[in-house]
């Protein structure tokens, strides 16, 4: 799916109460996990659309004009179940990347806002729940100002706009070798053909800037703590040992083997 | 001497100001969760790993050197894949 924003469609969370009025509701209902297992899959596939999003919750509350048939039936008449459905607000997918707003976010903030929305529940009205949207996109774009800040305190103004500019930039790694590191946190080989698997425990909550120093540090001053970057001949190489072993390997059983199984001139070549 | 801590990450715009005398307090629980430590001089910035030794010993000679004010900056950690 490419081009315009199509409709995904719409998506009833479930909210507070228990877990049997949900059952026992003919809508279908996703927890806040299940929304997240079904975005990652939209990311992977890189679909573009709106997903409308809606909470719904049940409770108990005491009837507040209680009929004398609500009376006969002893306590338990009365008692209502209430159940309420909120409009949270839209979900904009752009090629599997989610838009808060107009602003890009991770499943984290979208996260942290449906689990804000789910305990204030009660009280929340759609004009709060988009507020509340806001503030953590303004929180999220705080961050990566601040990460950006200190970007540049690092790598310095020209390195930092450079890198901002071109998307990459080289490093040179203590032990002298040098990597390509990319504005989306790949680790190439200089030329582009080798990528090296670089990894920031607990990255996908680090303002994306963060992520970019955190490994561009530990390349440039620290390259022998990350296995992957270990000292190692090339596949090329590699490809070229065995094939020479397999050369000599060879060699040795014909010799092993005798004359009589082999040509004369095949044995000399 | 006064030590600057920043920790990476959404929550770490709020620095910690300490002193080194409290430098093993206040980074022991991060070394330990795996985070390492960057030191920022007037030279640049420094990997120096998650060992406190040598920290304690980096803060010291920046110290020893004059130094008034020392950032160090807490990276998670980065390792292959």
């Amino acid at each position: 799916m490419s081009g315009g924003t199509e409709e995904i469609g719409e998506a009833y969370l479930e909210g507070p109460g228990e877990k049997r009025y949900f059952l026992e509701s003919e809508r279908e209902y996703c927890s806040i996990e299940a929304l997240g297992a079904f975005l990652e899959g939209v990311r992977k596939t890189r679909m573009t659309g709106k997903l409308r999003l809606h909470m719904e919750g049940f409770r108990r509350r005491l009837k507040r004009d209680p009929s004398p048939e609500d009376l006969e039936e002893g306590p338990e008449g009365l008692w209502e179940v209430e159940h309420r459905s909120l409009p949270l607000g839209t979900l904009e997918i752009r090629e599997g990347e989610l838009f808060l707003g107009n602003s890009g976010v991770g499943w984290e903030e979208v996260e942290e806002w449906l689990r804000a929305c789910l305990t204030g529940f009660w009280e929340l009205t759609p004009e709060r729940a988009g507020e509340l949207a806001e503030l953590i996109v303004s929180h999220k774009k705080e961050a990566e100002e601040r990460a950006l800040r200190t970007l540049r305190s690092v790598l310095g103004e020209e390195l930092t706009e450079r890198f901002l500019r071109e998307g990459r930039m080289l490093v040179k790694a203590a032990d002298g070798r040098e990597y390509l590191l990319t504005k989306r946190g790949e680790v190439l080989s200089p030329d582009g053909r080798e990528r090296f698997c670089v990894r920031v425990e607990g990255g996908e909550k680090l303002p994306v800037y963060d992520l970019l120093l955190a490994k561009y540090l530990a390349i440039r001053d620290r390259p022998q703590s990350i296995s992957t970057l270990r000292r190692r001949g090339s596949w090329r190489e590699l490809a070229r040992v065995r094939m020479l072993v397999h050369e000599l390997e060879l060699l040795l059983f014909r010799l092993q083997h005798g004359r009589g199984e082999f040509e004369e001139d095949e044995l000399l070549t | 001497m006064r030590l600057v801590i920043r920790k990476l990450g959404a929550s770490g715009d709020t620095s910690l100001v300490c002193t080194e005398q409290e430098l093993e307090e206040r980074l022991g629980r991060e070394l330990e969760q795996g985070y390492q430590v960057a030191i920022r001089t007037g030279e640049g910035t420094r990997l120096l790993g998650g060992d406190l030794e040598v920290v304690e010993s980096a803060v010291e000679e920046e110290s020893r050197e004059g130094a008034v004010e020392v950032e160090l900056l807490l990276i998670p950690r980065v390792t292959g894949g």
